[in-house]
């Protein structure tokens, strides 16, 4: 199966090591830190989550429940509509991790949620700022 | 005045809403605290502002900030215009609790630095802002000041707002369904809040790489630097208008990418400074 990032609702914003996806219809945000980035980049680029289960499992020394460990992440993905199967996606190929993060040796698979700013992020994007700034240039009286 | 009725600032950051400036300066005229100034700060708006937009005007105090072009001067006339208008109204209107309206101008920087701008230039002990398209209801300012009066150790009260709707045509858009069917918003929205100046000497100024959620990351900075965020009126005192083409605000556009994309940087910084939090702990 090959899934794709659920853009009508979701921004997702990867830099200094951790994800942080806002759901723009509830105000959830979660996070997800190190390995478990690159393994959700593999899945929202179009690769096929069996393709990536093999390249999990052939990491050297790496848990032995890897395999179910991605499959719980992949159904959480689903489950909170992060990701959603691609319809037309086609497996674009191998999979090849980063190896500098496999040597990191955390294999942790993990998304936090947090609804603590829920009604700040559902309440701000409306009103503030257009396309062209903090404050459209509009209704010229 | 000032020990039972200490100055209160009320801050406007305006661009480009000159049809709906008028509104917003007239709710705070309308208030019945005693001791008040307003600051609007014009960030490089590019339509003038009208005089026969403003009805009742205080003693008007004028400025300029930086290098004015012809745009800004025509603005700057509009402003110093209004503010003669306003010597005369002010007598026809009789008394006011506002002493003092002080407008400035300044090349377009953005909301973030124009919020700067308001709290370098304000002088009250006491900050409030205004979105210059939103209005305060009557009583607001005196309620949040009798709240200071009896809870000393609060720094930072907010009110209830609504959300309000002058474009009827937009009524069909399902993002503005949902904002209007939270009839009663609970959220601590900044430009409700009244605060003591010490909270801005703590948390330092707005960030002004921010292109938006400038005022959300604040907030944010404000808890980690210590100041309580659960001091909220139970009354609705803002009323938050939802207008024109920021609707338009859709997850395909540079807007919304620029925006998300803020708040993600806020998220992240909180996330880390949480986390060094409880690891200091």
């Amino acid at each position: 199966m090959v899934y794709k990032l659920n853009e009508e609702r979701m921004f997702c914003d990867i830099t200094d090591g951790i994800a942080i996806i806002i759901d723009s219809e509830t105000g959830i945000y979660y996070s997800i830190s190190a390995f478990g980035i690159m393994v959700f980049e593999k899945i929202i680029d179009g690769y096929s989550d069996t393709n990536i289960a093999i390249a999990l499992v052939n990491i050297p020394n790496i848990p032995s429940d890897i395999e179910d460990k991605f499959k719980q992440f992949t159904n959480e993905l689903l489950g909170e509509e992060i990701i959603i199967k691609a319809k037309d996606g086609e497996n674009i190929g191998e999979v090849i991790l980063d190896a500098t993060v496999i040597a990191e040796g955390d294999f942790e698979l993990k998304i936090s949620s947090y609804s603590d700013v829920q009604e700040m992020l559902i309440a701000d994007p409306i009103h503030d700022v257009g396309p062209e700034g903090w404050s459209p240039t509009l209704m010229e009286a | 005045m000032a020990d039972d009725f200490p100055l209160i600032s009320v801050m406007i950051p305006t661009y480009n809403h000159a049809q709906f400036l008028k509104e917003a300066v007239d709710s705070v005229l309308a208030q019945d605290y005693p001791n008040i100034e307003i600051i609007i700060v014009d960030d490089g708006s590019t339509t003038s502002l009208k005089l026969d937009t403003f009805t009742a005007l205080p003693p008007v105090e004028m400025y300029a900030d930086c290098n004015c072009n012809a745009e800004a001067e025509s603005t700057l006339q509009a402003h110093h215009a209004y503010n003669e208008e306003g010597s005369d109204s002010i007598n026809a209107r009789g008394a006011t609790t506002v002493t003092l309206v002080r407008t400035f101008y300044q090349e377009h920087r953005g909301i973030a630095a124009t919020r700067n701008v308001c709290l370098e230039k304000a002088s009250g002990e006491w900050l409030a802002f205004l979105d210059s398209d939103d209005v305060y209801l009557p009583g607001k300012l005196s309620a949040q000041a009798e709240y200071f009066r009896n809870h000393p150790e609060c720094e930072i009260v907010f009110t209830r707002y609504k959300n309000f709707l002058t474009n009827e045509e937009l009524k069909s858009a399902k993002r503005v369904q949902h904002e209007l069917n939270m009839e009663l918003w609970k959220t601590n929205h900044l430009p409700t809040a009244l605060i003591k100046r010490e909270v801005f000497r703590r948390s330092g100024h707005f960030m002004e790489k921010l292109e938006r959620g400038e005022d959300t990351e604040m907030l944010f900075r404000m808890e980690i630097f210590g100041t309580r965020l659960n001091n909220c009126l139970d009354e609705v005192y803002y009323h938050r208008r939802i207008h024109g083409e920021n609707i338009t605000l859709q997850h395909d556009t540079e807007g919304f990418v620029i925006g998300y994309k803020s708040y993600a940087e806020i998220l992240r910084r909180r996330l880390l400074s949480n986390a060094e939090k409880t690891k200091a702990s």
